[in-house]
């Protein structure tokens, strides 16, 4: 079955932080728009799951990870789709509480009604 | 005797005038050149101080005299002195160096006569027997911002005579540095069992310089657990979304971003963060919150009316409304998550506590206890929030 592997680690940064561009340069707008989302589209198209690995990065602020995962739910994707469509894996002990913040991120967030138009 | 004409009168009476000017000139003139030696000048009008720049003393002289400092430094033991104390310091360096002395041309005839470096007014820091860490850092961002704005910065005043757990603690952080009065210095400076470390200073929220702070900490619990470097990141962000509205002047010198550094006592296994911005404060700010509208719902319940963002009498209240206000799950997600993400590091130690001095108001949470907040007479100058966490 297609899929994507994404490290958030090797993929993009070490170092996530912030929520917007302008925040700096590991922001999680960045990490949605440039990473997150075409895999997204890519999996929705072919089939398949997106799977995120948290090994190795410093942290996840809240912030980051509602912008990168919630923003999904507001740029307009599914939110059921994301859903069935996502796998989250770490191996790291200190990582474990994310999945999980991942996932409420997702489900709490909703879609941008500008967007739907 | 031969009686004198009017006309003759009169022209001895201007004779008479004419050698007293002449006199008089020629007694001011030697009066000056009196006055020109080094020590008249001390004796009348300038204190000798010693003036230290990079490595370096000399003697000087200061116009205008000490003004007073409160020997502790401390918000927890003493906060209205010390906030009144930093309040003080930002008005004077906020004044120009034309506005800053009251006689510019006295200073500059004494810099011509002896031949010295002066200073008009300057903090007699020799007094001090006592500063905290996050007002080291309070005070270092005052002179970072004059730094920044190329505004001439003050020198080290009788440095040699500062107690030396001051002068540790103020040269630790970099206060020398941000001063602009020493050059460079390294990433931190180790005691006997201290380690302190270099302020940073930035207006992004920028998470490899946050993890490189945690790693020069030398405190490997502190990397176990990714809650300080969350916590740290959302205060960073904190600032950056909400400290500095847009559109609204702030008065010079001014930088716009947050101060932080830290402090390892190895002895008691205790780390101190120190993360501080000079924004209006969030007590000001909550009215741009998205979730403000729950905010107001907790407000009205306990003071049965609108909240003010100008009134500061309820600065603390407000601090731990909106705390409380994060940490719920009712409402939007979307943001407002930062605030209790902060105390999320307490959580990783065997014990710590949370402090936030935000305008007029102060909020301090122990590990495993209730919060307990503050209503302050005097602002602090921004937001200062401190992480006091044992390892």
């Amino acid at each position: 079955m297609a899929g994507a592997t994404i490290s958030i680690a090797r993929n993009f940064s070490r170092y996530p932080s912030g929520r917007f561009r302008s925040d700096g340069p590991h922001n999680g707008q960045k990490f949605r728009e440039e990473v997150l989302a075409p895999a997204m589209r890519e999996v929705l198209r072919k089939s398949g799951k997106v799977t995120i690995i948290l090994d190795d990065v410093a942290g996840l602020p809240a912030s980051f990870l509602e912008e990168a995962f919630g923003g999904l739910v507001r740029s307009g994707f599914d939110k059921n789709e994301i859903l069935s469509h996502l796998n989250i894996e770490t191996s790291q002990l200190r990582l474990q509480r994310y999945p999980s913040q991942i996932l409420a991120a997702i489900e709490k967030a909703l879609p941008d009604l500008a967007r739907a138009g | 005797m031969k009686r004198l004409s009017e006309a003759q009168r009169r022209y001895l009476i201007y004779r008479g005038r004419k050698v007293i000017r002449k006199r008089t000139r020629e007694n001011a003139k030697k009066a000056r050149l009196k006055l020109g030696s080094s020590e008249l000048l001390y004796q009348n009008f300038l204190k000798k101080v010693s003036l230290y720049r990079d490595g370096k003393f000399e003697q000087g002289f200061s116009l205008s005299g000490a003004l007073e400092v409160p020997e502790v430094l401390s918000f927890s033991e003493n906060y209205n002195q010390t906030a009144t104390f930093l309040q003080d310091v930002r008005g004077r360096l906020a004044l120009s160096w034309k506005m800053r002395f009251h006689n510019k041309q006295k200073f500059k005839r004494a810099v011509l006569q002896t031949k010295m470096s002066g200073v008009g007014h300057y903090y007699d820091f020799t007094k001090i027997k006592n500063i905290s860490i996050p007002v080291a850092l309070v005070l270092a961002s005052e002179y970072d911002c004059v730094r920044r704005d190329h505004t001439a910065v003050p020198r080290a005043v009788d440095y040699e005579n500062w107690n030396p757990q001051v002068r540790m603690m103020l040269d630790g952080i970099g206060f020398l540095e941000m001063a602009g009065i020493n050059s460079s210095g390294p990433a931190f400076l180790e005691g006997d069992n201290l380690r302190i470390l270099r302020f940073r200073s930035g207006s992004e929220a920028d998470g490899e310089l946050v993890d490189l702070l945690l790693r020069q900490l030398g405190v490997p619990e502190a990397l176990e657990d990714t809650a300080i470097y969350d916590a740290i990141i959302e205060a960073l962000v904190n600032t950056r979304h909400h400290a500095y509205p847009k559109g609204l002047e702030f008065p010079r010198p001014h930088f716009p971003g947050w101060w932080l550094t830290a402090l390892v006592d190895k002895r008691d296994r205790r780390v101190v963060i120190s993360v501080f911005d000079r924004g209006l404060g969030i007590p000001a700010t909550l009215v741009d919150w998205d979730r403000y509208d729950v905010f107001e719902r907790g407000w009205r319940r306990l003071f049965q009316e609108a909240p003010n963002p100008e009134d500061t009498r309820n600065d603390g209240t407000a601090i731990r409304v909106a705390m409380a206000v994060g940490r719920s799950s009712t409402g939007q997600a979307h943001r407002g998550k930062g605030l209790p993400s902060m105390e999320a590091a307490l959580d990783l130690c065997r014990d710590g506590s949370i402090t936030i001095y935000s305008r007029c108001g102060a909020y301090k949470r122990a590990k495993g206890a209730r919060a307990h907040t503050l209503n302050l007479n005097a602002p602090v100058g921004g937001t200062l929030i401190s992480w006091d966490l044992g390892f």
